[in-house]
């Protein structure tokens, strides 16, 4: 559905060869590592961990327990709400950068990513000390007489979103940024010209405009939180599994590989299910902006 | 206000941080006039427009369009159009949502904006192509689709950035005519930016010359054309050839002294003064070239340094001495035994009826410098 803006001239055979590292690369690092899993899952685990490789469905079977569809369940919320949250950020943010800031564009773009030098893992505990019921955000809100007891954030389903939201934004902003940036200018002009107004304007035209930047956003985010163990580990307490946790969990403590390679293979079916959909809603709309 | 105009503008200036972009711009636009403003590209003509469209404020001055003072209402309220230069169609709509959205803004019912999309493509020749997206049209196609979209709202005027710019000569000789015709059907007045002076002279009934910000002439093209009052309009809308000089009595009158040994004579009647300085223009095409027959030729002579072949013309380049290069120009249609073509080298006698000088006024130089 992306199809690219121009078409350049040079020789097939040649080109050919620029996906060849890449290709190498996925090929020993993706494709291969994922077909194990995809065999491990039908297999059991040995006596000492490990894995046993045969032919049987049972580790499938054994997902579809109440407790595990759960785990499913509540990654996919969870992740949706976070992607979600991302996006109503997000946007805003990316408008604002994108046509109103024409002084220290880069500078502000860099305040965006700046998080992303600190490590992921240090940022995540920042948070618990500023969200626990004697942290920053509650002694505020205590001084200030808006609330008489703490608010519970951490371990809770509000603070692994806040966690995910905060640490998920700059991958929904910049697909964002760069497809409102690269809109022309002058159709604005001219919506205005024919009688829209600022708000018809944004959702006549910048809106399905940046249907591309927004579709791209949503993946960037949603996938990886699909697979995101840490921030629930730190911010949900152990309380609330992702089945990032699960997986992870089978692999390292449990040494269930099977069960392990079960879950994951059957989470990127979930993936691909949910993304193909809902490419085919977005992505038609989406479509022609890149004609 | 004796008469009424459907744009007026009244000192306008526009002030780009320091730069000035429009300085101190009078225009009154008659109904139904197609009026071009013309000017190299940085001239302001393109920022009068959107002013105009009130994409631009203007730092001082009045603009009124059908009479009304339009400081301070948005484009959105305003009752005029425009055509934007690289048309500026919206890509995820069909063409026929393209020629659609003005009236949907204003809330028309569907049927209506059914018939007068239907309307307004069978105006500009497009019936038939209501499903195509802009990617899928020529730019010629494109261009119409622009027209059709601004026209459709009938408004008062119906503003045009360089909207041919983009298309290939031919196509853009037809679309001049084109627009031309279409302008006199729907009666709506045109303000035409472009730089371009034949375009310009083709379509216009009237032209306002522009230059660093400022007016330089007003009037009709045979008007700009035939009595530019300045250098820059002379030079700019067709060539000349310039002679700058001192007025000086004479026995047959009033000349310019070129140098010390060069006269040139004044039509009568040129309002020029002795002892003023001032610039003669003469159009290529006004210049006459005889070959030389007699061994003493008197008045202007001098040798053919190169001949280009045009088409329909033939352009010579002849030097005289004080005067530098004349640059002449001689219809092909017109020679023939008696007027043969004229080789490099060869000595020619130069004239030119004296109504064919132009009087323009030596300017100073720093108020008209050429922008790029």
């Amino acid at each position: 559905m992306l199809r690219p803006t121009t078409d350049r001239a040079a020789s097939p055979s040649a080109s050919r060869w620029l996906v060849l590292p890449a290709g190498v690369w996925y090929f020993f690092f993706f494709v291969i590592p994922l077909s194990f899993a995809f065999i491990f899952s039908f297999g059991h685990r040995g006596a000492y961990g490990g894995i046993e490789l045969g032919f049987s469905f049972d580790q499938y079977v054994r997902l579809a327990q109440p407790i595990y569809s759960k785990t499913f369940l509540t990654t996919l919320a969870m992740a949706s709400a976070g992607t979600l949250g991302c996006l109503i950020l997000g946007y805003p943010l990316a408008y604002f950068l994108a046509t109103r800031v024409h002084r220290h564009k880069l500078l502000m773009l860099l305040l965006v990513i700046i998080p992303f030098w600190t490590s992921f893992l240090i940022r995540t505990y920042g948070i618990t000390i500023l969200i626990n019921d004697r942290g920053l955000l509650n002694t505020l809100l205590m001084n200030l007489g808006w609330v008489s007891e703490p608010v519970r954030l951490l371990f809770t389903p509000w603070g692994i979103l806040l966690g995910l939201v905060y640490n998920y934004l700059p991958l929904m902003v910049f697909p964002l940024y760069v497809s409102l940036e690269r809109l022309d200018k002058t159709l604005l002009e001219a919506s205005k010209d024919l009688g829209a107004g600022r708000l018809a304007t944004f959702r006549n035209i910048t809106l399905p405009l940046s249907l591309p930047g927004v579709i791209a956003g949503l993946m960037l985010v949603f996938i990886p939180l699909t697979g995101e163990y840490v921030v629930p580990q730190i911010l949900g307490g152990g309380k609330i599994l992702f089945m990032g946790g699960l997986i992870t969990s089978q692999f390292v403590s449990t040494r269930d590989w099977a069960f392990g390679s079960a879950a994951a293979v059957s989470l990127i079916v979930l993936l691909l299910l949910v993304i193909t959909v809902y490419m085919r809603r977005l992505g038609r709309r989406a479509e022609d902006p890149f004609a | 206000m004796p008469e009424s105009w459907d744009v007026e503008l009244q000192g306008v200036t526009k002030y780009f941080g320091s730069v000035v972009a429009v300085e101190g711009l009078t225009l009154r636009i008659q109904s139904g006039q197609f009026y071009s403003l013309l000017g190299p590209s940085g001239c302001g003509k393109t920022t009068t427009l959107r002013m105009i469209a009130g994409f631009e404020h203007p730092s001082q001055g009045i603009i009124r369009i059908a009479g009304q003072d339009v400081l301070g209402i948005p484009p959105y309220r305003r009752n005029v159009n425009m055509v934007f230069q690289h048309y500026a169609l919206f890509p995820h709509m069909s063409v026929e949502e393209n020629v659609a959205y003005g009236l949907k803004q204003k809330k028309v019912s569907v049927p209506e904006i059914a018939r007068r999309v239907q309307q307004a493509l069978a105006m500009v020749q497009l019936t038939g192509l209501e499903r195509r997206r802009p990617h899928e049209l020529s730019g010629g196609q494109q261009q119409r689709v622009a027209l059709a979209r601004a026209l459709i709202n009938r408004p008062t005027v119906l503003l045009l950035d360089e909207p041919l710019g983009a298309l290939d000569q031919k196509l853009r000789k037809a679309m001049q005519l084109e627009l031309k015709s279409l302008q006199r059907t729907v009666g709506i007045t045109f303000i035409y930016v472009t730089h371009d002076q034949e375009e310009a002279l083709t379509m216009s009934d009237y032209i306002a010359v522009m230059n660093a910000g400022r007016l330089e002439q007003l009037g009709t093209a045979i008007e700009v054309y035939e009595r530019p009052r300045t250098r820059f309009v002379a030079d700019f809308i067709g060539l000349s050839n310039f002679f700058r000089g001192e007025v000086i009595r004479s026995e047959g009158g009033l000349v310019v002294a070129v140098d010390r040994r060069m006269h040139l004579a004044l039509p009568p009647h040129s309002g020029a003064r002795p002892g003023q300085r001032i610039t003669v223009a003469v159009r290529p095409e006004k210049v006459r070239l005889a070959p030389v027959s007699s061994d003493a030729p008197s008045g202007l002579v001098g040798r053919v340094a190169s001949s280009t072949y045009l088409g329909e013309q033939t352009e010579y380049r002849v030097g005289v001495n004080g005067l530098g290069t004349i640059i002449a120009r001689r219809q092909n249609s017109e020679i023939d035994s008696a007027t043969p073509r004229l080789a490099a080298g060869e000595l020619v006698q130069l004239s030119w009826a004296l109504e064919s000088s132009l009087i323009l006024p030596e300017e100073g130089v720093a108020s008209h410098e050429r922008e790029g």
